[in-house]
């Protein structure tokens, strides 16, 4: 055993330890340590785990990734998984030489081998995939997003065509059957793959709905360039889709979804033991019914790829379904904080198909105030564009509005000229451009026991977490 | 002055990434503060017409939407150079700029056929990296915007786009990288009258959407339409104080982070990019 290995596991430790002392997110920096002293550290990290399972996607990584762990857990050991979201090389790296010993050894006997889940960037997967070994892909849907770093979706497309070229022997790619973009890139590699999709056309979705078309991405046929047309759609570009010449048309998925109904839209809110969603599981052995602490058609999504990746994993997927009941979310997504006698709803934005979700949930969330947080770090996406791609009036109809984030002037101008806005438009609207500050305001505007919804991009989230975390609202983000 | 106006939304349902619906939204606002109703006719890629208008808006999408947007252009494009000449407003954005040139050439070498409404030619060349960030430029001078000279916005485009000789660039490149990275111009700007065409064209790179933050170039276009092809007609002024807030914060925080890049080598800048995502800086 080299020398470099312990001193590349101390080192990272000590990295854990000092960025926790001082920002207590720093959860790349570990990782980045271990791997220029120890540069092979992800292949032999990696190569120690039983079973892996990587989770790439737009939208929902962190919740399947959740759920995933949540169903390989039920059975035995909890796997390792870099649950706080550092889903690049380096943030793997991290969750992995925390989980190991000085050595560099993962469990203490061949017998105890244990399991990984790890989300990953859309453009960290072929820097990943060969050092993890065989493995179980899942890409959960890929939606336009951070445009500004990713480019175009073709060029993540064709990333992960590469990437996936690489894959390890005996691996499985687990995908969105609604997805054409996942279809189209399924059909151009060697991988065996294991669909999942929505059963039917969703009940809550009318194809007319005016303030939701231009969330919808045109896909063309890859053969012959003609759009793609669809008999029912789902989420943004989502749904039963086929080439008019007839190239490719969606496949009946391996798993399919189909969503029943919220138990309770108020479990939404409440952090009881009770499901909030009913979704019904479908495959070729029969069909389950799971209950599990998310609502909404992304989560059913989210459930659907999650037993499909335990399909993939040789598990049964009637017994996976039954063990989501009361499965929870993820920090930031539709997650309930208290502060003090008052209610916020965190919810994660990130590009035009999250707002568009969320603003489906608006009037769902009985809330008296909406907090907006723009902000525009490297992490958010420095083009805030996408926010007038999505419907923004349903979030902020009838209530008090705080506008915040280093974009705050964006959200101002966005609500000003949205003839939706205009129409139904807010209580009031005040902009405050320091987030701690605007939370203050609108907890002061909501009444005792009242609700505010904050919704907020990714680093706008970790900040009001923060500050939800230090006034006792909430446990830190595990690391 | 009239009291009823048209803007066509040409392709909207291949040509709306980055949020270029909002300029659509600016202009019908900022025309109804001025008691003019402005009806938005959306014209789709598989339309066989384009009917009469005095403002049309095309945006920007992928590259690979680009051939269908041409082969679109080869049925539309003498439509659009007859209303054009006719004296309605043309703005048109990235995708849609490069689209509307002389000549462009996709990243895998195809010509495209354009309408030459604009007099610039796009390279698509493949493996030269994107050209993509924030932009601060200075406005031609020719643009009747009174004092207000800079325009802010955001590009991310691959195609590399060169000027005809003579032709005037919309504005210059204070930040960013404009046209084709190197003369630092940014778009293309014809006048009322120019180029035998009576309606103001402007063809440039900018998102953000450009409109909103920029109330001034929104309210040239408006201008012209008004002036149905005389030039610029004079708009009573309106209350823009939010518009200019977000204005001269994004033209502050762009210079900011400009001068703070200045000096720190790009390898160093990379090396800290995971650490500065973290931060949020």
């Amino acid at each position: 055993m080299p020398v470099r290995v312990p001193l590349a596991v101390g080192a990272a430790r000590a990295a854990a330890h000092l960025t926790g002392l001082v920002h207590h997110r720093g959860t790349a920096i570990p990782g980045l340590v271990a791997q220029k002293i120890w540069p092979e550290a992800l292949l032999s990290l990696g190569g120690q785990l039983e079973r892996t399972v990587v989770v790439v996607g737009t939208n929902g990584k962190t919740t399947t990734a959740g759920l995933i762990a949540h169903l390989i857990g039920h059975g035995g050991a909890q796997p390792i998984a870099n649950r706080s979201g550092a889903n690049l090389r380096q943030g793997l790296v991290t969750t992995l030489v925390g989980a190991s010993d000085l050595h560099g050894r993962i469990g203490h006997s061949h017998d105890a081998r244990r399991d990984g889940v790890f989300e990953v960037d859309e453009l960290a997967l072929a820097q990943v995939l060969p050092d993890l070994g065989p493995t179980v892909i899942v890409a959960t849907n890929l939606f336009r997003d951070q445009l500004d770093r990713y480019g175009e979706a073709d060029v993540i497309v064709a990333h992960w065509a590469a990437a996936l070229e690489h894959a390890a022997p005996g691996s499985r790619f687990v995908y969105c059957a609604d997805d054409p973009r996942l279809a189209m890139l399924a059909g151009a590699i060697d991988v065996p793959t294991m669909t999942f999709g929505l059963k039917d056309a969703p009940a809550d979705r009318p194809e007319t709905d005016p303030l939701h078309r231009a969330t919808i991405d045109p896909v063309a046929c890859r053969t012959c360039g003609r759009p793609l047309v669809y008999s029912w759609r789902s989420v943004g570009h989502l749904g039963d889709f086929r080439c008019p010449e007839g190239h490719i048309r969606r496949a009946r998925p391996d798993v399919s979804v189909v969503p029943l109904g919220p138990v309770d839209r108020h479990g939404l809110m409440g952090d009881g033991p009770a499901g909030v969603a009913t979704v019904r599981i479908e495959t070729a052995t029969g069909s389950a019914v799971a209950r599990p602490r998310i609502d909404g058609l992304p989560n059913a999504y989210n459930v659907a790829a999650a037993v499909a990746a335990a399909a993939a994993l040789k598990m049964d997927p009637l017994a996976a379904t039954a063990a989501l009941d009361g499965a929870g979310g993820a920090f930031g997504r539709l997650e309930r904080i208290a502060i003090g006698d008052r209610i916020l709803v965190l919810v994660l934005v990130k590009n035009t198909v999250s707002l568009d979700e969320t603003a489906r949930f608006g009037p769902i969330l009985e809330a008296e105030v909406t907090l907006m947080a723009l902000n525009d770090a490297p992490a958010d996406g420095r083009d805030v564009s996408w926010i007038w791609d999505a419907p923004i009036a349903p979030l902020v109809a009838a209530r008090h509005v705080v506008l915040t984030g280093t974009r705050a002037e964006d959200l101002a101008l966005r609500l000003k000229y949205d003839p939706a806005v205009t129409r139904s438009p807010p209580r009031s609207v005040r902009t405050e451009g320091n987030v701690e500050a605007a939370l203050d305001v609108a907890l002061a505007q909501a009444p005792a026991g009242g609700t505010i919804v904050a919704v907020a991009t990714y680093t706008a989230m970790m900040g009001l977490r923060a500050i939800a975390e230090t006034r006792g609202g909430v446990a830190p983000i595990p690391r | 002055m009239p009291t009823r106006l048209r803007l066509v939304h040409l392709f909207p349902d291949v040509l709306r990434f980055y949020g270029d619906g909002g300029n659509v939204d600016t202009l019908v606002a900022r025309a109804a503060a001025r008691s003019i109703e402005l009806t938005v006719i959306p014209v789709p890629i598989d339309a066989t017409t384009i009917p009469p208008a005095d403002i049309v808006l095309v945006g920007g999408g992928q590259d690979a939407e680009q051939v269908t947007v041409a082969l679109a252009l080869e049925r539309l494009g003498r439509q659009l150079t007859d209303l054009v000449a006719e004296g309605t407003a043309l703005l048109a954005v990235c995708g849609g700029y490069q689209n509307l040139g002389r000549r462009y050439r996709t990243s895998s070498g195809t010509e495209l056929p354009c309408p030459g409404l604009l007099p610039v030619s796009t390279d698509g060349v493949g493996a030269v990296s994107r050209l993509v960030g924030p932009v601060v430029a200075r406005l031609s001078a020719e643009l009747p915007v009174g004092a207000a000279g800079t325009v802010v916005g955001f590009e991310n485009h691959r195609g590399r786009t060169t000027l005809d000789p003579g032709a005037r660039a919309f504005a210059t490149i204070e930040i960013g990288h404009g046209n084709d990275d190197r003369d630092g111009t940014e778009g293309v700007l014809l006048l009322p009258g120019e180029g035998g065409l009576r309606g103001l064209r402007i063809g440039t790179y900018l998102h953000g959407p450009l409109l909103p933050r920029n109330p001034h170039i929104a309210d040239a276009v408006l201008a012209a339409a008004v002036a149905q092809g005389a030039g610029f007609a004079e708009l009573a002024p309106i209350d823009d104080r939010l518009d200019w807030r977000a204005h001269d914060h994004a033209v502050e925080r762009i210079r900011h982070s400009a001068r703070d890049g200045r000096g720190i080598p790009g390898r160093v800048r990379r090396a800290m990019n995971p650490v500065r995502s973290l931060i949020g800086y």
